[in-house]
């Protein structure tokens, strides 16, 4: 390490401009970065689920939609009618839109018994002029299944306006049309937008605005912890050119790599701006301590690199493990956040090692060097004692911890798990507004798609298996959370009513094949050729039941698909199959996916980062005492989640991982100091005390600077997001108290040996201020003691 | 090339260019309404619609129709096949003035059932046909363009764009449309369809043109209709077809709907 630090030191010139060519070359990596804002591709293609899904869009195509909820204080009205009318008319004009396939009251077909016979076509020709217009249609619209409580509300007060959209538009072109037309159209109406472009573009729009947004605010906060600290040009310009560096480096490889940014990666600036601060930190702040010790700029910045460097490799590693073990997930965003973030610290450790002391090099030595006094200041005594009484009453300390992980441990039972995406967005996004707006008036915005197989080239139109399909719809819609179904079932029922003179009892699928077969002939007839393909498919042997749900909790989203397959199957013959998919059911996999990666995960990256401390100390023993504070933090995370209804999702999943890998370095920290201190204490109660007082400290900054550029994330555009930001701030700060209360207890307990061998080549230096010994494994006293100012 | 080379080589142009290109684009589309109507016609079609998957439903109809008195069409169509919609019948009477009479017989309900009269962007049968695509061309409803002459398939073709006149423009679903017509024989070999955003939206194709019944009428044996924005086409095929001869009013009369199967 010692000769690396030379060799940087005597030619900062050549490191930097290395350091130049590498940043250029990323440059041009980020140039390439892309975005990934839809969820289709977040489960592996193995994956049931998916495979379902990919049958669906095999018989029944697969095209995105575009929803605009029009809500008027009455939708029969002639002009909320009339502008119904427009808006379907100009929305012809959106990027993508199949023009004939525009469905609302304007456009959409329907089923009427008339005094002749039967109107089959189109539900409103022209809008109605006069009241008694109006009113026949609002009558009209009552007797219609296919119209009442699923296009229009059932108290009138909203109604929808869809597209359908043809492959390849573009999507930020099309939301911007459609943004423009709810301005056109709003007032005194309401216009709620939802759908696939929609909702992919608010969410890129959103990772761009935490993006614009976040990453200045960490980085204001960072500069500020930076001036706090080193109160000085270098120690600024410094640790802030790292993190810069560390995110464009990060970005290029992600870029190079294909590796898009997504609503999880885009969390990482921010990870990378508290990592690299963190190693900027320690290596500025040794090579202060050195520079008042050796009064020589080269031989500061060789001796700060020397013993901090290892230091930091060490603890880019044990972060990397931490972060690779993400890859356990099955959920791609995941594993991808779990790569990138590995890669980012290690080039983050990279930066740090060669950048940094090149950069300090070409500084000059302050002409003014204050020389440590070393004070103790009432935060030195508080901590002190904090140490002292926790190694002196290990067992009450024990007992209470273990206390606490028995009540964390009732919480995690409690936790709920998955999220529906919509929940994504916070409460009063124009999104969020938009569903639950058609959940609560128009039967739901979620769906669960029923693939049903009757066997057999025309089959559907057999009448036993229609009116499985339609006994299926009726028991569906008889549980509260379910909005309402749709198949070719519904609407061979109500043409049956229809074409017997409206008479409800004959609001059933017919005994008659046959009729069947011309009911659906003579529907399908009077639409569009994707009309009644979306239901029926060609051969007519296959059937899509589409169920809308209400409810976008997903524990009731699976209890719902358990209900629904049961009483399916009961009702299907032989050779007759039913198959589940859709996004409600893709969005249930991602769960069991987040449930089953966290708990691998954990399993994983627990005993590789205990492995790492392992070979630090060189002691079994070591290995595992130093995971125990940051176990004890993850578990009380998950209680707390358990108590406060935080729910594990895509977001907090990766919370554990990003904690330990920061957490870990605190224990490593801590006991290295005991290790060193007691080389000059015989007394291991004193060393760790002491270590409390030096490195206890110096931990106590670095969370506090690290909580406070996480706390940007509090400001997140995604609600996963803010949670993530508080989460992982409260398990920083629990992972402090586990490491200076219970760690001191442990050892106290267990005397561990492993303690003793690794002991400190002994330095001249006041045995009270453990900061002065260049060799040190951490910067004690950081945060308070004085830092020279260097001009 | 010198400037006298340049007038030589425009004259010969000139020269050189068919007599038929003299004809206006409004003249080339009388000719083809006019080759394209006739008094009484039937034809026993096969329609396959094809989704973009590949999957295909079959139907087919036996179908009629005679001018009426006031000058419009009369038309019956028949369902041969699949067997279990056998005998599905529509009927149309068009009026000049008032909307379509519509009736509906189902074979399965034994009844006759008046329905609801269409409008012309409307798809016709459920196919990628919509009702004016296959009806006759409304000449005064539109403005034609002659655009250029080109070879299809072996044969000299006008090409002509309509474009909808703004009265009409909101009956139609397309801002224009581009026809290929043969010099030959006035008939419509090929016809691009734009919608409102004037992207290409559906491409029509007509082969296997033959002359009926020395009629001076010339039908294609097979019609494909693409709609380039979803993949979904419709493809027809002709048989038996007939024109002129004698068909009976009765024939297009609700009483005779339900028992003529």
């Amino acid at each position: 390490m010692h000769r690396f630090a030379q060799f940087v030191v005597r030619h900062p010139w050549w490191v930097l401009l290395a350091v130049l060519l590498v940043t250029v070359a990323m440059l041009a990596g980020a140039s390439k970065l892309t975005m990934r804002t839809d969820f289709d591709s977040e489960l592996p293609a193995s994956d049931p689920i998916v495979q379902t899904d990919n049958r669906f869009k095999a018989v029944f195509g697969d095209k995105d939609v575009i929803m605009l909820a029009v809500e008027s204080r009455d939708v029969f009205s002639a002009s909320t009618l009339n502008k119904i009318a427009r808006l379907s008319e100009d929305l012809k004009q959106v990027d993508g839109v199949l023009e004939d396939e525009v469905t609302s009251l304007a456009t959409v077909n329907s089923i009427k018994g008339n005094a002749e016979g039967v109107d089959v076509g189109r539900f409103m020709r022209k809008v109605p002029t006069d009241a008694a217009g109006l009113a026949a249609l609002r009558r009209a619209a009552h007797a219609d299944i296919n119209i009442h409580g699923k296009l229009v509300a059932k108290d009138d007060t909203l109604t929808l306006v869809s597209a359908n959209l043809a492959k390849g538009y573009d999507q930020a072109k099309a939301y911007a049309q459609v943004q423009a037309l709810i301005k056109q159209y709003s007032g005194p109406e309401k216009i709620y937008a939802a759908g696939d472009p929609i909702a992919t573009q608010e969410a890129s729009l959103g990772i761009q605005g935490d993006l614009g947004k976040l990453m200045p605010l960490a980085l204001l906060l960072v500069v500020v912890s930076f001036i706090i600290t080193f109160r000085s040009v270098r120690g600024v310009v410094v640790p802030l050119g790292l993190t810069v560096l560390s995110i464009i480096w990060t970005l290029g490889f992600m870029g190079f790599a294909g590796l898009p940014m997504t609503m999880v990666s885009s969390t990482l600036p921010i990870i990378m701006i508290v990592t690299a601060s963190s190693y900027g930190i320690h290596v500025v702040h040794r090579y202060y301590e050195a520079l008042v010790e050796t009064k020589d700029q080269k031989r500061a910045i060789e001796l700060a690199i020397g013993s901090v460097g290892g230091l930091v490799i060490i603890t880019g590693i044990t972060s990397a493990l931490g972060s690779i073990g993400l890859i356990a997930f099955k959920v791609v965003s995941i594993r991808e956040f779990g790569v990138i973030t590995s890669v980012a610290v290690l080039l983050s450790t990279a930066i740090s090692l060669t950048f940094v002391p090149a950069t300090l090099a070409l500084f000059r030595a302050p002409k003014r060097l204050l020389s440590m006094e070393p004070k103790l200041s009432v935060l030195d005594r508080a901590i002190a004692a904090m140490v002292g009484f926790s190694f002196h009453h290990r067992i009450a300390v024990l007992v209470l911890t273990a206390v606490l992980m028995g009540v964390a441990a009732v919480g995690v039972t409690q936790i709920k798990v998955g999220n529906d995406f919509i929940n994504t967005f916070p409460a009063g996004h124009p999104l969020r507004v938009a569903f639950e707006k058609m959940n609560d008036k128009l039967g739901g915005a979620r769906y669960i798609n029923v693939l049903a197989d009757s066997g057999k080239a025309e089959g559907v139109t057999d009448p036993q298996f229609m009116s499985a399909l339609y006994g299926f719809q009726q028991e569906a819609a008889k549980d509260s959370r379910v909005g309402y179904s749709v198949s070719a079932a519904d609407i061979v029922a109500q043409m049956n009513k229809v074409m017997n003179e409206d008479d409800p009892k004959a609001l059933r699928v017919p005994d008659d094949r046959d009729l069947i077969s011309q009911f659906i002939l003579l529907y399908s007839m009077s639409g569009d050729p994707g009309d009644f393909a979306d239901r029926l498919d060609y051969d007519q042997q296959r059937a899509k039941i589409q169920v809308l749900l209400k409810t976008s909790d997903q524990e009731d989203h699976k209890a719902i698909y358990h209900a629904l397959k049961a009483d399916l199957e009961s009702r299907l013959g032989p050779n007759q199959k039913a198959e589940f998919g859709g996004e409600v059911m893709f969005w249930s996999a991602v769960v069991d996916y987040i449930v089953e990666g966290k708990i691998d995960n954990i399993l994983w990256t627990l005993p590789l980062v205990m492995l790492a401390s392992l070979v630090v100390f060189r002691s079994v023993l070591g290995g595992i005492i130093s995971v125990v504070p940051i176990a004890i933090s993850t578990l009380l995370t998950f209680g707390v989640m358990g108590f406060t209804g935080i729910r594990l999702e895509m977001g907090t999943a990766i919370i554990t991982s990003i904690s330990v890998g920061i957490g870990v370095d605190f224990a490593i920290h801590f006991i290295g100091q005991v290790r060193q201190l007691r080389g000059r204490s015989a007394n291991l109660g004193e060393a760790t005390t002491q270590a409390g007082l030096s490195s206890g400290k110096a931990i106590l900054f670095h969370v506090a600077c690290n909580v406070l550029a996480f706390s940007a994330f509090m400001f997140s555009g995604f609600v996963p997001i803010q949670y993530f930001g508080w989460l992982v701030s409260l398990t920083l700060v629990t992972t402090y108290f586990a490491t200076v209360i219970v760690l001191p207890a442990l050892l106290s307990l267990l005397r561990p040996g492993f303690v003793d061998t690794g002991l400190a080549p002994q330095r001249p230096g006041p045995a009270t201020a453990p900061a002065a010994d260049p060799d040190f494994i951490d910067t004690p006293t950081l945060p308070l003691c004085p830092i020279p100012a260097s001009n | 090339m010198t400037k006298l080379t340049t007038i030589c080589a425009v004259l010969a142009f000139h020269l050189a260019a068919p007599a038929a290109m003299a004809a206006t684009a409004q003249e080339i589309m009388s000719l083809y309404d006019k080759q394209s109507r006739a008094d009484a016609e039937q034809v026993k079609l096969t329609m396959r619609l094809v989704n973009p998957q590949g999957k295909v439903r079959q139907r087919t109809i036996n179908y009629q129709t005679k001018t009426n008195e006031q000058g419009k069409q009369n038309s019956l169509l028949r369902f041969v096949e699949p067997a279990d919609v056998r005998g599905t019948a529509l009927l149309t009477l068009e009026h000049a003035q008032d909307d379509d009479d519509r009736w509906l017989y189902l074979p399965a309900m034994r009844k006759v059932r008046r329905i609801a009269a269409t409008e012309d962007n409307e798809n016709f049968m459920g196919s990628d046909f919509a009702y004016e695509d296959i009806d006759f061309e409304e000449l005064a409803n539109n403005s034609y363009t002659l655009l250029k002459s080109e070879m299809v398939a072996g044969t000299d073709t006008w090409v002509i764009q309509a474009t909808p006149t703004p009265q009409s423009r909101d009956k139609s679903g397309y801002s224009k449309r581009v026809l290929w017509i043969r010099k030959d024989n006035y008939a419509v070999v090929q016809v691009d369809y734009y919608d409102k955003k004037d992207e290409l939206f559906k491409k029509r194709q007509a082969t296997g043109l033959a002359e009926v019944d020395q009629s001076g009428k010339w039908r294609p044996k097979r019609q494909e209709m693409l709609n380039t924005k979803t993949g979904h086409k419709t493809e027809i095929v002709y048989e038996d077809y007939r024109i002129g001869g004698q068909i009976s009013d009765d024939v297009f009369s609700q009483r005779t709907l339900a028992d003529n199967r």
